[in-house]
Parts: structure tokens; C-alpha cells; sequence
């Protein structure tokens, strides 16, 4: 009894202390449980693709525990380091460390009880409020999110783990240390730090190899299995950055007098390079905190934000009709069908492309190989085809084509397919009355050519290589504007024909073959394929519905960064003020005016203010051009509208880190002046 | 003559409550240029603010102090960082060196503030460094040096601006028997320069290293004692009776 007493006395007396501390946990429980009662709430299952989306709060959850064990490690050392003293005090006056570690275990185990009653207790609050926006996001209103203990219980227990770590952890650290040493202050001195150039070496090759690889991308299934090679590379490397160059840079600095030497200068300067190796995990944090903010939600409002664009880009027309044959057999039997059950399709765009080829581009030369990098697919386009949608003439000879890259990028002046070649004559960037996007998550390229006869060949060539039983034909798509009943009407009728190149359409009695415009195994191909059916209502709905999932998800794992950083810099400027008190109180003495204190804390705390925020949007900079090839993998290619969200996305963070950075500096200045 | 103190009288007065507290009263005194001067009193009897006052530091209630023609009590806030930099030494007694800064910046540091060029900063401490020998220490860091070091290094940074007056606040009073008397030697040996020094302190034996010392009781200076030409040893035996004096009867 006398130590639980005395553990809630400490936290009690010592609250400045806890409450960072006791914070982070909470909203660390909070943002954890919200995912989970999302996650486990009933009325998931009804939303439309609840599977993906499940998912997707399932991998929040994931991200969002590992994040909350490495915070609630980082809060706790910090807190333990500033209770060194106390501990110590207690040990000389006669309790035995075993008896410290019971007190510092009752505290946590305190600090534990209270998270979850208060995490529990805001969450219900907040779930109300966090479910009208996710609602309003998804765009349905039928979700009804519940309290659920089985969420509570979860989230609970994975919290119990990550206290029991610390519990351990504060078992060590009290063992480790002498009481001399438990009562001495931190405030060691410490040697100005070397510069190690092979370590600043290593920091700059491991970023240059991280940006490479950012670069070098070539297609959305590339950046998905680079991401995270390349994010490993970054993180290494501005660890080292900050661990070596920034000391290198200082020290260049400190070498030239008549920089140093001078009063701004040589107070900052020498401050950071006392700081610099202390700090240098401190700032890595932050950098990386605040460049996963920045990827989190520009890729996620980006992706949001880009779905009307995209479908607007895909569907040239509110319904798009695909038959596996050739456009004069397709329309002659799409009319037939329509008029006979009276349908009216308006303003109707039509065009024949070859059947897909899917390979990989190397230098021009298509290769029959499934490789992720840079899968594309090749559609071949007739002439005559060209010129009924854009009504321009073209002239190409037998042995020339001109190239469409409508996903992807395309620079070869020759590309070869088997042993046909073909002279790029012209490479063109849109191609009117034609969709520049497609729901491939690999490059799309379309290759204009002469006549069918130079096509044909190569569809046998990829057919044979292929290994399929089936000829290679053409297929024709129909973009026409239908009402949502005729629509419908016109789906079902459609889904008893089944057809197959130049076969005879056949009509059958049962529609049970689903209709998805990718299933398209041997056997259902050679029995032949009902014509493909998509709606731009019935897409913008399921797109919504996922991105707005992803964007919330986006929403809380960002929010959640920024909460981070914002405690880390708390206990940085903390740490900071109490020792920098002594040295300002110096300065004064030594002769420094206020003003010039005041100028000189801001110049250091803006540098200190700037770096994560500059490197971060440096690194965001490379991400970026990953994160358009990701978000692409799930449809979209927009490059503006991707830019504008992700430069709004930055400047509202600055913002905040900004507001958080003003803040806690007061903090810093209360210390200081005190 | 350098320094005039005139009817110096400092009031504390706590904000919530009418209750006086009087530090300093009528305080006068002056110092001649190369004077080394110990003003001794108990803890509690104001020297410290009355050194605090000379510092600048503090402005009193009343009086003046005037160092070189110029009243000190009159500067503008704004004005005083600039004026303790190019005109005062100070010396304290936890030395206050700045760990983020090596030996040699620690000792540049108040010519840095004055925007001083490199050259004449790296002249004058080639000048410092055979007298104070700190040769070996200058590229250390403080938290390398012993107690005595470091009150060498702080008397190196209280000197390179060439200061008019140097004060100095209990400067032996963190350091070992040993470490005090080669202190002490030292600042007689500066003292014999010329440069003129202030010393607060309520060790007789640190103020039987001054010329002169200024007893101070209560607020007020009420004796004081000349060296003239004796032993430091003779002299600390007069201080010490001089205080055991002060403590037994009541000045009131």
C-alpha cells in the first residue's frame, strides 16, 4: 500500500512530467481504437467493397500500433530520464532499486488504467463524430457505427503489451544505473562531436540510392514493390545525415573565423554542433514524421480528389459497351439488341482496337514476359479507325506506326514485336474522341498502324508464344449515353449473348458467367464473352467509397504523425530550454542584451524549425514521383491536380507544425527566461 | 578617480506585501584607477547587492554610481548588455563558462558580441595566455578543466575586452585551499598591471589580497582597512579581528 501511495503521490506531485507522457498514450489508445471499432463494427460488411476496405483499416491498425509502441518508448525514456534524480534520491535515502522499479511499475500500470478509462470514455464521444465524417466521405448513410467492447478489448490488450514493454524497459534502466549515477544530473559535458566523413559518405550515398530509385520508376507495379526498399534507404539516410553532414557542414562553418566569429553565428553554430549528435535522432524523427504526413495525405486526398477527373477522362460517354469483335459485327448487333427491346444509346462514340498484348517494353522491343517493372500492354489501332474518331488523315507505310502512350512514357524511334518492326514515326499525346486512361495498373501503349494486315501476323506471333487455343482478334467499344433505367434493362439483356471473334454470336438461357471486363480465362474466351458493361455512376460510386476509406484512414494515421511530432518537438524544446537556461543567464551576464538573446533563440529555433521541414519536403519531392505511379495503380495519372493537392498538403502541415513549433517554443522561452 | 558610489540605498519591496527590505543604505565610496579593493560582509549583508548594482545588473532606489564621468544608474535597458561588455569584467564564483563553446570561445565570447575583428581578438589573447597560462587548455572544453582552470579561463574572458573595472563575485569560493592562493596571486599579479578590481567576498583570506577592504554590515559601510605594505598573512589578522568585532557588538 505504501508504494501504490507513493507511485500516485509521484504522479501527482510531478504532473508537468506525466502529462506528455499521459497524452501520447491516450491519444495513441484513441486513434487505435477508432480504426479498430471501425473495423469491427457490423455495418462494414454492407459497405460496397468492404473486403478492400477492410483491409485497408486493418493495415491502418497495423501501422498505427507499431507507430504507437515506438512513441510510447520514446515519451516514456524521455520521462524516466527526467525522473533520474528522484529515483536517485529514493535510492540513497534507503529504498533498494527493487523497490524503485516496484514504484516506477505501480505508476505505469496507473498511467496504464487511467489511458484506457479515458480512451474508452472519449472514444465512444468521438466515434459519433468521426463516423458522420467518415459517412460524408464514403458518401453512404446507411453505416451505423457501435460502440464495441470487442474493439475496447483489442486495442486494450495491445496496449497492455506495449506498457508490459515498458515496464521492462524501466526495470533495465533503473538496474543499469549506479545511484551515484541516478542521482547525478544528465547534464553531463560532452566532447564537440567528430565529423566522420565516411559516415556522411554513407548518409549521402543511402539517400542518392533511395531518390534513385524514387526516379527510376517506370510503372505503377514498380513503385509498389520499390516503395519500401526506397523508404528503408531514406530513413537510413537522414539518420547519417544528421548524425555526420550537419556536424561536417558546422564544422566548415567553425573553420571560417570570420563566419564564425560573429555574434549570431557563433552562438547558433556552436550551439547546434554542441546539440548535433543528441539531437540528430531527434530531428531524423521529425523529418520522417513530417515527410509520412506529407505522403499519408497527399496520397490520399490526391487519390480522392483525382476520381472525377479520371472517370472523366475514361468514360467518354455515361455507359461504355466492350465486344470481343470487330466494330462492324459489334454495332450491327449492339442496334439489333437495342432496338429490339426499344433502348435509345445517344451520342455514341465507337472504335476498334486490336486485342490486348501484355508483355514487357525493353528498348523498343516487346518481350512475352509477366515482369512487374514495366509491364505495359499494347493495343493496335487501324488507320481508318484514327481518322473516323479525330477526322484527320493519316499516311503511314507498311512498315511504320505512330505511338500513343496513353499510360506510361514511350521514346524509342523503333519497336519490334517478334521479327515485325516498325518505324516510330510520330509519337502523339492525346487522341480525340479516345480515353487517356485506363483501369490497368500497368503502362498502356497504342501503336496506329496501315491496316489490319500488318496486325494480324503479331496476334498470331503473341498468340502462339502465348500458348493460347484461341485466335487473337479485335474488340470494339461502344461509349454511349443511356439513362439509368435503360441502362440497366440493357445489362441484363446483354449478359445472355456470348461472343467471340468472328464466331457467330450466340444467345443462351442462363446469365450466370459474371460480367468483369478482366476475367477473361481460355475456356470462358473461347465459349465466348457476354459484352462488357460499365457505368460511370455505378464506378464513381465504388471509387468513392474506396478512396474515401483510404482517406480516412489517410486522415487519422496523419493526424496522428502530426500529434507525434508535435510531441517530439515538445520534449526537444523542454530538454533544450533546461539547458539552455544556464547559458542564455551567461550570455546576459557576459554581455548580451535581451533583444539579442531573443534574436538569437529565434535564428537557432528557426534553423532548428527549418531543417525537418526542408528535408522533409525534399524527400517528399522524390516520393512523389512515386506516389503518382502508385496512385495510378489504382486509376489515376492526373499530374496538376496530384501536384496542387500535395503543395496544399504541404502548406496546411507547414501550417501546423508551424502553429505547434510557435507553441512549444514558448515553452522553450518560459524555461529560458525564467 | 574611476569610481564613485554616492548615497547608494536599495528597497526591496515584495509586490502582495507593504514589508521593506532594506539591502543597501546610503552607501558611499570611491575607487581610484589601479585600485584592488575587497568589500567583505556576512551573507546577507548586501554586498552582493551592491556588486549586482555596479554590474548593472540591478538598478538601485536611490543614489548613483559613476564609472568614468558616467552615471551607470541612468543607462537606457536597452544600452546595458553593450555597456558590462566594453566597459566591466566579471568574474564569478561558479565561473560560468558556456559548455557549447571551446576554451578559446568561451574567452572570445564578449569581443564576438562587440562584432570584433578576428585579428585583434586572436592579438589580445596571445597576450593573456603567457600571464594566465591557459596555453595547453584553449582548444579544451570546459567540462574538461578542474575548478581552477576554469576560474583562469573566466578571468581570461573577464580581461580580453580590456575592461575599466573588473568585478569579481566570491571568486574563490568553488575552489580548493590551493587552487585560492594561486588564484589569489594571480589577481594581485593583475592588479599590478594596473588593472583595477572590485571584489566581493566574506573570505578573510581572499580580502587580505586587496589593497584596501570595505567592511559592510546591514546595508551600510561602516569601516575600512588599508594593506599599505604588510604581509597578506598580517593583513588577514586584522580582518579577522575587524570582523569578529563587526559580529559582536551591534552596529544599531
Amino acid at each position: 500500500m505504501f508504494y501504490v501511495k507513493l507511485a500516485s503521490r509521484n504522479i501527482r506531485q510531478s504532473i508537468s512530467n506525466f502529462l506528455p507522457f499521459g497524452l501520447s498514450s491516450v491519444v495513441m489508445f484513441l486513434m487505435n481504437l477508432m480504426i479498430a471499432t471501425i473495423l469491427f463494427s457490423p455495418s462494414l460488411k454492407k459497405l460496397p467493397g468492404a473486403g478492400n476496405f477492410a483491409m485497408l483499416l486493418g493495415l491502418g491498425l497495423t501501422v498505427l500500433t507499431v507507430f504507437a509502441t515506438i512513441f510510447m518508448i520514446y515519451s516514456y525514456r524521455f520521462l524516466l530520464k527526467r525522473r533520474t534524480k528522484e529515483f536517485g534520491l529514493y535510492n540513497i535515502l534507503g529504498l533498494k532499486k527493487r523497490h524503485i522499479v516496484r514504484i516506477s511499475i505501480l505508476e505505469l500500470m496507473m498511467m496504464f488504467l487511467a489511458t484506457v478509462v479515458a480512451g474508452t470514455v472519449l472514444g465512444i464521444i468521438l466515434a459519433k463524430f468521426l463516423y458522420l465524417f467518415l459517412i460524408h466521405l464514403i458518401g453512404e448513410s446507411y453505416f451505423d457505427l457501435q460502440w464495441s467492447p470487442l474493439a475496447v478489448g483489442i486495442v486494450t490488450a495491445i496496449f497492455a503489451c506495449i506498457y508490459l514493454l515498458l515496464m521492462i524497459i524501466s526495470n533495465i534502466s533503473i538496474h543499469r544505473q549506479s545511484s551515484l549515477e541516478l542521482l547525478k544530473n544528465a547534464s553531463k559535458g560532452e566532447k564537440e562531436p567528430k565529423s566522420r566523413i565516411i559516415l556522411a559518405l554513407l548518409g549521402l550515398v543511402s539517400l542518392a540510392i533511395g531518390y534513385y530509385l524514387a526516379v527510376t520508376v517506370v510503372s505503377p507495379l514498380d513503385a509498389l514493390t520499390k516503395f519500401f526498399i526506397a523508404v528503408l534507404f531514406v530513413i537510413f539516410g537522414t539518420l547519417l545525415f544528421y548524425m555526420s553532414f550537419t556536424i561536417w557542414l558546422l564544422k566548415r562553418q567553425k573553420k571560417n573565423k570570420n563566419y564564425y566569429y560573429q555574434p549570431k553565428h557563433f552562438i547558433t553554430v556552436s550551439g547546434m554542433l554542441y546539440r548535433m549528435k543528441q539531437n540528430a535522432v531527434g530531428l531524423a524523427n521529425i523529418t520522417i514524421l513530417v515527410t509520412m504526413t506529407f505522403v499519408t495525405l497527399a496520397t490520399t486526398v490526391g487519390l480522392f480528389s483525382s476520381i472525377n477527373g479520371f472517370l472523366g477522362d475514361y468514360f467518354l460517354r455515361n455507359t461504355l459497351i466492350n465486344v470481343n469483335t470487330t466494330q462492324q459485327r459489334s454495332i450491327e448487333f449492339i442496334d439489333q439488341v437495342a432496338e429490339k427491346n426499344g433502348l435509345a444509346l445517344n451520342n455514341k462514340i465507337v472504335y476498334e482496337l486490336s486485342n490486348r498484348l501484355t508483355g514487357a517494353m525493353n528498348d523498343g522491343r516487346f518481350e512475352n514476359k509477366q515482369n512487374l517493372a514495366n509491364l505495359t500492354a499494347v493495343n493496335f489501332m487501324t488507320a481508318d479507325t484514327y481518322t473516323q474518331l479525330t477526322g484527320n488523315k493519316i499516311h503511314l507505310r507498311e512498315n511504320e506506326t505512330i505511338a500513343y502512350p496513353a499510360v506510361g512514357r514511350f521514346h524509342e524511334s523503333n519497336v519490334r514485336f517478334w521479327n515485325h518492326t516498325f518505324k516510330v514515326k510520330e509519337k502523339i499525346s492525346e487522341i480525340r474522341n479516345f480515353p487517356s486512361t485506363s483501369m490497368m495498373a500497368s503502362n498502356w501503349l497504342i501503336l496506329i498502324v496501315n491496316s489490319k494486315e500488318q496486325i494480324q501476323p503479331i496476334l498470331d506471333d503473341a498468340s502462339k508464344a502465348a500458348g493460347n487455343r484461341y485466335k487473337m482478334g479485335y474488340d470494339t467499344t461502344i461509349s454511349a449515353d443511356l439513362t439509368a433505367k435503360d441502362a440497366k434493362k440493357f445489362q441484363k439483356v446483354l449478359s445472355y449473348y456470348r461472343v467471340n471473334g468472328n464466331d457467330p454470336i450466340k444467345r443462351i438461357n442462363d446469365s450466370e458467367t459474371k460480367i468483369e471486363q478482366d476475367d477473361r480465362g481460355e475456356a470462358k474466351t473461347i465459349a465466348g464473352m457476354p459484352p462488357t458493361f460499365e457505368r460511370y455512376d455505378d464506378m464513381h460510386e465504388q471509387m468513392t467509397s474506396f478512396a474515401g476509406g483510404f482517406l480516412f484512414i489517410g486522415l487519422i494515421l496523419g493526424f496522428t504523425f502530426i500529434l507525434g511530432t508535435a510531441l517530439i518537438i515538445y520534449y526537444k524544446q523542454i530538454s533544450e530550454g533546461e539547458q539552455d537556461k544556464r547559458s542564455f543567464e551567461i550570455l546576459q551576464e557576459v554581455g548580451l542584451s535581451k533583444d539579442e538573446v531573443r534574436q538569437t533563440i529565434r535564428s537557432q529555433v528557426l534553423l532548428v524549425f527549418f531543417l525537418p521541414i526542408a528535408v522533409a519536403v525534399v524527400h517528399f519531392g522524390f516520393a512523389f514521383i512515386m506516389i503518382q505511379k502508385l496512385i495510378s495503380l489504382f486509376g489515376t495519372t492526373r499530374f496538376n491536380l496530384l501536384l496542387l493537392t500535395s503543395i496544399g498538403t504541404i502548406a496546411v502541415v507547414a501550417v501546423i507544425y508551424y502553429l505547434i513549433y510557435k507553441q512549444t517554443s514558448r515553452a522553450y522561452y518560459r524555461i529560458v527566461e525564467r | 578617480m574611476l569610481l564613485q558610489v554616492s548615497h547608494l540605498q536599495k528597497i526591496f519591496q515584495t509586490r502582495f506585501s507593504k514589508e521593506k527590505t532594506v539591502a543597501l543604505q546610503d552607501v558611499s565610496f570611491s575607487v581610484e584607477e589601479g585600485e584592488y579593493i575587497a568589500i567583505m560582509g556576512e551573507s546577507g549583508s548586501g554586498k552582493t547587492t551592491l556588486l549586482n548594482t555596479l554590474a548593472t545588473l540591478d538598478k538601485p532606489t536611490l543614489g548613483s554610481v559613476i564609472l568614468n564621468g558616467q552615471d551607470l544608474t541612468i543607462i537606457k535597458e536597452n544600452k546595458l548588455a553593450e555597456f558590462r561588455r566594453t566597459h566591466l569584467g566579471f568574474i564569478f564564483q561558479d565561473f560560468n563558462l558556456l559548455d557549447t563553446l571551446s576554451v578559446r570561445d568561451n574567452i572570445f565570447l564578449p569581443l564576438v558580441l562587440g562584432r570584433q575583428k578576428v585579428r585583434i581578438m586572436e592579438q589580445r589573447l596571445e597576450k593573456l595566455v603567457p600571464k594566465l597560462n591557459i596555453a595547453d587548455l584553449l582548444n579544451k572544453q570546459p567540462f574538461e578543466l578542474s575548478g581552477g582552470q576554469k576560474q583562469r579561463v573566466a578571468i581570461a574572458r573577464a580581461l580580453i575586452t580590456q575592461p575599466e573595472l573588473v568585478l569579481a563575485d566570491e571568486p574563490t569560493a568553488a575552489l580548493d585551499f590551493k587552487n585560492s592562493e594561486g588564484l589569489l596571486a594571480l589577481l594581485e599579479e593583475i592588479n599590478d598591471t594596473g588593472q583595477t578590481i572590485l571584489m566581493v567576498t566574506h573570505s578573510a583570506i581572499a580580502a587580505s589580497h586587496a589593497k584596501r577592504v570595505l567592511f559592510i554590515k546591514d546595508g551600510r559601510i561602516f569601516h575600512q582597512l588599508y594593506r599599505a605594505n604588510r604581509e597578506a598573512s598580517k593583513f588577514m589578522q586584522e580582518i579577522s579581528m575587524t570582523m569578529t568585532n563587526l559580529l559582536g557588538t551591534e552596529v544599531r
